[in-house]
């Protein structure tokens, strides 16, 4: 036998004598080198040498049996937040200009006789100015990773991607209310804008006596009617039984319930039980009253996933023919393979409005008093 | 030239820029010239939510004093927005303790607020 295989064996059965392994497996594994080494001196052997699977192994191999498969992943909580934002397409990056006439003419006024009309004037429009910007993520995968993936981790790359633009969109447009400047605003602008109550039947109420008492640039009485309210995701229960019951839900009484409006359901609003906060807006399509705006670039109505060309020239198999370089080869110098996921949108940023296209479409609430 | 002086002129400079481009700064009303402004905690925040100021163990009414201030109030009206309510008297009691509760706490901004994005 030659040395380096009788060394080989050698190794093996200590290895097989400190697993406590029984002579008699010992003693065959011997058998079988000598018969390796016999082969390799090109001496026929009766016995074909051939992976063999002992009744012990199998003990182990069962043991070793790994089955994967992919689970259906997470359902995603979705905002539908499309009826609150006026939708607005521009041209291209650059700053547009929007402007909006928010109040009529002046009334009419009595005129004595040979008397004289007085001159009446004209209010300024509202201007609002705003641009769009790009909202962007790159993922790169090796290319290794994309071919050991038996599982089809990535296969529902695009989906995902997809999923996380319209995420990022829905945050940007949960963040045009929820954000510091917007609230301060809307503190500042007094109770019919802002208030602290908890969301109840009776609040909702006050939310629509509120959006009652709106006026024009003119102190001239507006539609600007509640349409929407916006909660967050904790004060689910306590909507749907303001809805849903016929009687005013919280009292736990029979009183009949007037109150009636579209809930959406915002799952990127902030808080803490129990103080939840509510937001309230108008439909502007019916009453003109714009709350917010979300711009767009034209030609870009939703978000693209890229992938980057591959930087390799031709690929020449040594063993045939060449042909184009398959995109999974991704980049010569390292085989990564580039995506990404591209949106672009915008919309009014000022320092004392905050997001507010008009503030006289918003009501909210912290949500702190019982 | 001191640095105060400095930073006035090129305000200055700014201003006329901005004119000369035609670029207009947002004309903000001052919340309070506004006629729909109605100071939190105020009479007519009192007014609005329906509330009346009361003395403290009115018979005639139900009333509700307030833990934080003292101050009593009683509802402008406790017969017909309540008259189809199997208790009307518990329902009033409640709608009043809310709407007080809602006129004095101040209004904040929450602390869970993100600031506002900026490019």
């Amino acid at each position: 036998m030659r040395r380096i295989v009788y060394a080989m064996m050698k190794i093996r059965q200590d290895q097989l004598a400190d697993a406590k392994v029984p002579q008699n497996r010992i003693e065959e594994c011997g058998a079988m080198f000598a018969e390796l080494d016999k082969s390799l001196s090109g001496i026929a052997s009766a016995n074909t040498f051939k992976e063999v699977m002992t009744s012990a192994d199998f003990t182990y191999a069962l043991e070793e049996f790994v089955q994967r498969q992919m689970m259906p992943g997470y359902t995603r909580m979705q905002f539908a937040f499309e009826p609150l934002v006026k939708m607005d397409v521009v041209p291209n990056f650059q700053q547009v200009d929007r402007y909006q006439q928010r109040a009529g003419l002046e009334d009419l006024e009595y005129v004595g006789e040979k008397a004289q009309a007085r001159p009446g004037s004209v209010v300024d429009a509202t201007p609002r100015r705003y641009s769009v910007y790009r909202w962007e993520k790159q993922f790169d995968f090796s290319y290794e990773a994309l071919v050991n993936d038996d599982l089809q981790y990535f296969q529902n790359l695009a989906t995902l991607m997809g999923e996380a633009a319209r995420r990022t969109l829905e945050r940007f447009v949960s963040r045009m209310y929820t954000n510091a400047v917007t609230i301060a605003r809307l503190t500042v602008l007094g109770a019919l804008y802002w208030t602290t109550g908890r969301l109840t039947t009776n609040r909702v109420s006050t939310a629509r006596m509120a959006f009652g008492q709106r006026v024009d640039d003119r102190n001239s009485p507006m539609e600007a009617d509640l349409k929407y309210i916006v909660y967050h995701r904790g004060l689910q229960d306590t909507v749907s039984q303001i809805l849903n019951s016929t009687q005013v839900a919280e009292l736990a009484t029979n009183a009949v319930n007037v109150v009636s409006f579209t809930p959406i359901k915002d799952p990127h609003m902030a808080g803490t039980a129990p103080n939840l906060p509510w937001f309230a807006f108008t439909d502007y399509n019916a009453s003109g009253v714009i709350p917010f705006v979300l711009a767009r670039l034209q030609g870009r109505p939703g978000p693209l996933i890229l992938r980057k060309k591959s930087d390799t020239e031709s690929a020449t198999s040594l063993l045939g023919g060449g042909g184009a370089v398959d995109p999974i080869l991704g980049d010569f110098a390292s085989g990564n393979i580039v995506l990404k996921v591209s949106d672009v949108w915008g919309t009014y940023i000022d320092g004392t409005e905050g997001n507010m296209f008009d503030s006289r479409g918003c009501y909210g609430s912290s949500g702190t008093a019982p | 030239m001191t640095t105060a002086q400095e930073v006035k002129d090129l305000k200055e400079e700014l201003r006329a820029l901005k004119a000369a481009l035609g670029i207009r700064e947002t004309e903000v009303v001052s919340a309070e010239d506004r006629a729909d402004f109605i100071a939190p905690g105020s009479e007519q925040h009192v007014a609005f939510l329906g509330l009346v100021p009361a003395e403290s163990g009115n018979g005639d009414h139900i009333t509700y004093t307030s833990p934080r201030t003292g101050t009593t109030y009683r509802l402008e009206d406790e017969i017909m927005a309540f008259m189809n309510f199997h208790d009307p008297e518990k329902a009033a009691q409640l709608t009043l303790q809310q709407k007080v509760n809602e006129l004095e706490i101040p209004p904040t901004v929450p602390e869970s607020a993100p600031p506002i994005w900026r490019p």
